[in-house]
């Protein structure tokens, strides 16, 4: 990894970790029981904050040998992914689970599937994939998914 | 009267019930976020209107088959179809990766039965006496198991141990978040009240597994169509391979009963348990987490030996351990029996028709599965890009249909995203998950046993049992640590070279 990268991301989990820690330790008022709720996570926060702390020395004392070509840039077909499965998940409520789904899978399907595209047969999959699945676990396994926007009873 | 018990079962209803019971627990444990007690919970109503061998032999086939089917798309998929499967992902995805899917699943499929069949045995043979230990455990032992267990993070870090720890810290961290188990009071809930009740399993499972996963596989390499090769032959296990695996196979059963046995431990920690048994006593560790048949033996025998093991406190003391049996105990009440010390002699016949039952639910997921093998393996030969769509569908459905909740929904994507850009920096997510899981366990049984001792911690040193577990802990550490030294010292003397 990349001195720069290991440093900065150290940096973040020793702000993340101390902050919650001061904020953890300022609400932990006295109480009766022996141990107080807060007790294990201000321990599990400080212990964060010590290996951090650990973590940040080890990256400054890298020394350029040691930046191993390691890429941690994310790429263009996982932010997409990242992006189409986030926005499948915002809506899965509101859309309903079948139409939600079609769409996520339609979408998804185009994403991934590189040259000539089929998008027949990737129509077929997104209806069925989509209807089969509401099928099976609404009449099969009695679960009940949002309907959304197809709900009209 | 064990005749009878036995002939009860081999009734045709009896048969077909346990048979549908087992086939729809695979079904049910193979897609992530269904799991057994759902299959059980969906059919417990069903089982009431039947005979009570009937009813019991149907649960009993969904139980065994439930936890069996979640090997199934953790070895295909990279994905734990139950979380009594996770450490089957170590080594049974890689496995399949090299185009040893088949062999992987063969392997899995003969130590279920195996893990099933010796806790049958126990079962059978020495449950009142196991059960009598298990009641000795208090909340010193329980805590000392957890923290014994915690040690597997380190071996488990990957290429830095630092990050490793780092990675087992948050995902105790993560455990904390909801309602405290003493004191009721919320922490790091930031108001939510979604996050109120906490991060339950299935959503984590799924966000590090799933999401995590196929975020990742669709970012390093495009769909070529391009299908992956897979071994097939028998169990995938010659007698040689078998006999060194013998030893493994029994610890790992040994410890899937006695984790079974104690309440509150599922079948998740006994296959950690073993998995961490299994990799601290090899003569190759490095090869665990790399596809080495060793992982999938441990983890399966485990598994599916806890289900027996769970069974032994539910007959013997009316003790239901986890939410299955809690089912179970369930179903025996409707029907007018009371588990407990007199089961034996006042229902002698239905307590030897569980037995047989037990047993006949693991015979069933033995050639169910094995025979299944040939059509699981063919999932692999389903186009990247159709498998990875449809498998964020289902694990979406399978997320929701947990607790009905679209918050968990929203939940299993910023898991999947925040372990992604971890692992982008180098974190591990195996310590993540086993933090994740014995965090409530060390938590409650820590509260508990600080309650009992008035503040002291010396009853952890002072009663055997949790001694013997902390000891263990202390070597195992100390083992652990001087590796990592030597290993180290290794790199710098390369380096010098």
């Amino acid at each position: 990894m990349l001195k720069r990268q290991q440093i900065l991301s150290s940096i973040v989990l020793l702000l993340g970790s101390g902050a919650f820690c001061l904020y953890n330790l300022a609400q932990m008022e006295a109480t009766e029981l022996s141990i107080h709720p807060l007790f294990l996570p201000t321990v599990i926060l400080a212990l964060i904050f010590l290996l951090s702390l650990i973590r940040l020395i080890g990256g400054l004392r890298m020394s350029p040998s040691d930046n191993v070509p390691h890429s941690i840039s994310i790429s263009k077909r996982s932010l997409l992914t990242m992006l189409l499965i986030v926005v499948y998940a915002l809506l899965f409520k509101r859309l309903g689970f079948v139409l939600d789904t079609f769409v996520y899978l339609m979408l998804q399907m185009v994403l991934l599937k590189d040259g000539k595209r089929n998008y027949l047969l990737m129509l077929l999959i997104a209806v069925i994939g989509s209807a089969g699945v509401y099928a099976l676990f609404v009449y099969g396994f009695n679960v009940m998914l949002p309907a959304g926007i197809l709900e009209w009873t | 009267m064990i005749l009878e018990g036995i002939l009860s079962v081999l009734t045709p209803s009896c048969l077909a019930l346990c048979f549908f019971g087992t086939a729809v627990g695979i079904i049910f444990g193979a897609i992530p976020g269904l799991s057994a007690v759902m299959a059980m919970v969906l059919f417990l109503p069903l089982s009431f209107g039947l005979e009570p061998t009937q009813g019991i032999a149907l649960l009993l086939g969904l139980y065994v088959g439930g936890i069996s089917g979640g090997m199934i798309s953790a070895i295909l998929l990279k994905i734990p179809g139950t979380p009594a499967s996770m450490c089957t992902v170590f080594d049974g995805g890689p496995m399949a990766d090299r185009g040893e899917a088949g062999k992987a699943l063969g392997i899995g499929v003969l130590y279920s039965f195996i893990g099933g069949i010796l806790s049958a045995v126990a079962l059978i043979f020495i449950a009142p006496g196991l059960a009598n230990i298990a009641l000795k455990f208090s909340p010193y032992e329980y805590c000392s198991i957890a923290v014994m267990s915690l040690t597997i993070i380190a071996s488990l870090s990957g290429k830095s141990m630092v990050n490793g720890l780092i990675s087992g810290l948050i995902g105790l961290l993560v455990s904390c978040i909801g309602v405290s188990p003493i004191g009721t009071i919320p922490r790091l809930t930031f108001g939510n009240r979604n996050l109120m009740s906490g991060v339950s399993m299935v959503p984590l499972l799924i966000g590090v597994f799933a999401i995590c996963e196929i975020i990742q596989s669709a970012g390093s390499s495009s769909d070529s169509g391009e299908k992956v090769p897979y071994k097939m032959r028998g169990f995938g296990i010659g007698t040689q391979d078998f006999k060194e695996q013998t030893v493994n196979m029994i610890r790992s059963a040994v410890i899937g009963i006695v984790i079974g046995i104690l309440p509150g431990l599922g079948a998740n920690t006994s296959s950690l348990f073993a998995y961490s048994a299994a990799k601290s006593s090899s003569k190759h560790p490095e090869k665990f987490g790399t596809g080495c048949v060793d992982g999938i033996v441990a983890s399966e025998t485990a598994n599916n030996a806890n289900t027996g093991g769970a069974i032994i406190p539910l007959l013997t003391l009316g003790i239901p351990g986890n939410t299955p049996t809690a089912l179970l105990l369930a179903a025996l009440t409707v029907h007018g029996v009371t588990p407990g010390p007199l089961i034996f002699t006042k229902n002698g016949i239905l307590v030897y028709a569980i037995f047989a039952a037990f047993i006949l639910a693991n015979i069933f997921m033995m050639l169910l599965e094995w025979r299944g093998v040939q059509l699981f393996v063919k999932m692999l030969d389903v186009p990247k890009y159709i498998m990875y769509a449809v498998i964020i569908a289902l694990c979406m459905v399978g997320t929701f249909s947990d607790k009905n909740r679209a918050f968990d929904i929203l939940l299993v994507v910023a898991v999947g995203i925040i372990t992604y850009i971890l692992k982008k920096f180098g974190f591990a997510t195996a310590p993540f998950i086993i933090g994740f899981i014995l965090g409530p366990i060390l938590e409650t049984n820590l509260g508990r046993a600080i309650s009992m001792s008035g503040g002291s911690l010396m009853p952890f040193v002072t009663r055997p049992i949790s001694l013997a577990f902390l000891l263990i802990t202390v070597l195992a550490s100390a083992f652990v640590i001087k590796k990592n030294v030597k290993k180290e010292e290794n790199i710098l003397a390369e380096d010098s070279e």
